[in-house]
């Protein structure tokens, strides 16, 4: 970063354009791009991806699943008593777990659907799991090691039905 | 977008639609639906990249609101709501065919589908087409922002909301897709302007 800078890829210079790169790092993308014909080029290049993606029409839903989906719903309708139901069981409807059909179709996570995201908890549960029973075996720390592993229980559980729409891809 | 009816619409807003059909009006949330269809079509299409299990997703999406919209808070906008439960559930399905072996070569026949057309690419009418297999070779998470913030239009903060992750990750999931996409979707770029130039192939 210090004087003659190389030419930006394209990765730092998308970031940038998203105000993602600040400081003395983000001035001297600024110096830079402003004696560089080739990498200004470059995030014009980056505003026409976004241009491009912009300019595809959306498709308009197939007329098969449009009725579908209205006889889905209808038959929804039918049954207001499973609305309650499953309200009172799903909870937070701003954070939604999986879809509906899940519970019917799949019952519960198998584990070699389960991403490294979600198996993360689940390795700290049974690590922590395993230091309780050392620590029991050993006859101190037990109460400390149970808690904690009763909470990345509940990680688990969390992160696994919140979906791992938080993976860092 | 907008959650609630422009200026001479008669129309009950989104909001207004689910507290209807939460108080039991039968017709409300299938009417919220029709409204915003075409779009969270587009959002599960785009994010699973294969009609079927678009289709799969996105009524698996529309049942969960259906039954759990009494639990909506009004924090975000309708549609915004609609959106994340959609893009959950294409995401969701993603993950199911990524654990199934036999379908697990989707990059694969991205690449072969981009190779192909690569061939005849200054005559390459269907932008549609190139698009969609370029978005194809994204981590699904880095598309979904893509289709949420550059193909709908969401602002950062409503996709953050949508993809239940930090406006910070938003754009820099946005930074790496618009990168990784450049090298696929330039000669795209290059065919449109030589088609403005009514100089077909003069870029090939």
């Amino acid at each position: 970063m210090r004087g003659q800078m190389a030419h930006l890829d394209a990765e730092v210079l998308a970031e940038f354009r998203m105000g993602l790169i600040a400081g003395r790092r983000g001035a001297a993308i600024t110096a830079h791009l402003a004696g560089c014909d080739r990498c200004t080029a470059l995030g014009d290049q980056l505003a026409g991806v976004s241009a491009l993606l912009a300019s595809v029409p959306l498709p308009a839903m197939p007329d098969s699943l449009a009725q579908r989906l209205d006889t889905v719903l209808a038959a929804e309708a039918a049954r207001p008593e499973q609305v309650k139901t499953d309200q009172a069981e799903r909870g937070d409807a701003d954070h939604p777990a999986h879809p509906a059909t899940d519970r019917t179709r799949r019952p519960r996570l198998s584990l070699p659907r389960l991403s490294l995201r979600v198996l993360a908890p689940v390795a700290a549960v049974v690590v922590a799991a395993g230091g309780y029973g050392l620590s029991q075996l050993a006859g101190s720390g037990g109460q400390v090691t149970a808690s904690s592993g009763s909470s990345a229980g509940a990680e688990a559980n969390t992160s696994g039905s919140r979906n791992a729409a938080s993976h860092t891809s | 977008m907008p959650d609630t009816p422009g200026p001479g619409r008669p129309e009950p807003s989104d909001a207004e639609l689910l507290r209807r059909h939460v108080a039991g009006d039968t017709e409300a949330f299938g009417e919220l639906f029709r409204r915003h269809r075409d779009r969270l079509w587009a959002v599960a299409l785009r994010t699973v990249c294969d009609p079927e299990e678009a289709a799969d997703a996105l009524q698996d999406a529309m049942v969960s609101a259906f039954r759990r919209a009494g639990d909506f808070r009004g924090e975000s906008a309708v549609t915004t709501w609609l959106h994340r439960i959609v893009v959950n559930a294409s995401l969701d399905r993603l993950r199911r065919r990524a654990a199934r072996p036999a379908t697990s070569s989707g990059d694969e026949q991205a690449f072969e589908a981009l190779a192909a057309h690569d061939g005849d690419h200054a005559r390459s009418t269907d932008t549609r087409l190139d698009v969609n297999a370029a978005l194809r070779m994204l981590p699904p998470q880095q598309r979904a922002a893509l289709v949420v913030v550059d193909m709908l239009g969401f602002s950062v903060a409503d996709a953050a909301v949508i993809l239940g992750t930090s406006p910070g990750t938003v754009k820099s999931r946005c930074a790496r897709a618009r990168a990784r996409l450049l090298p696929y979707v330039a000669h795209l770029q290059g065919n449109r302007s030589a088609a403005e130039r009514v100089q077909p192939g003069a870029d090939s």
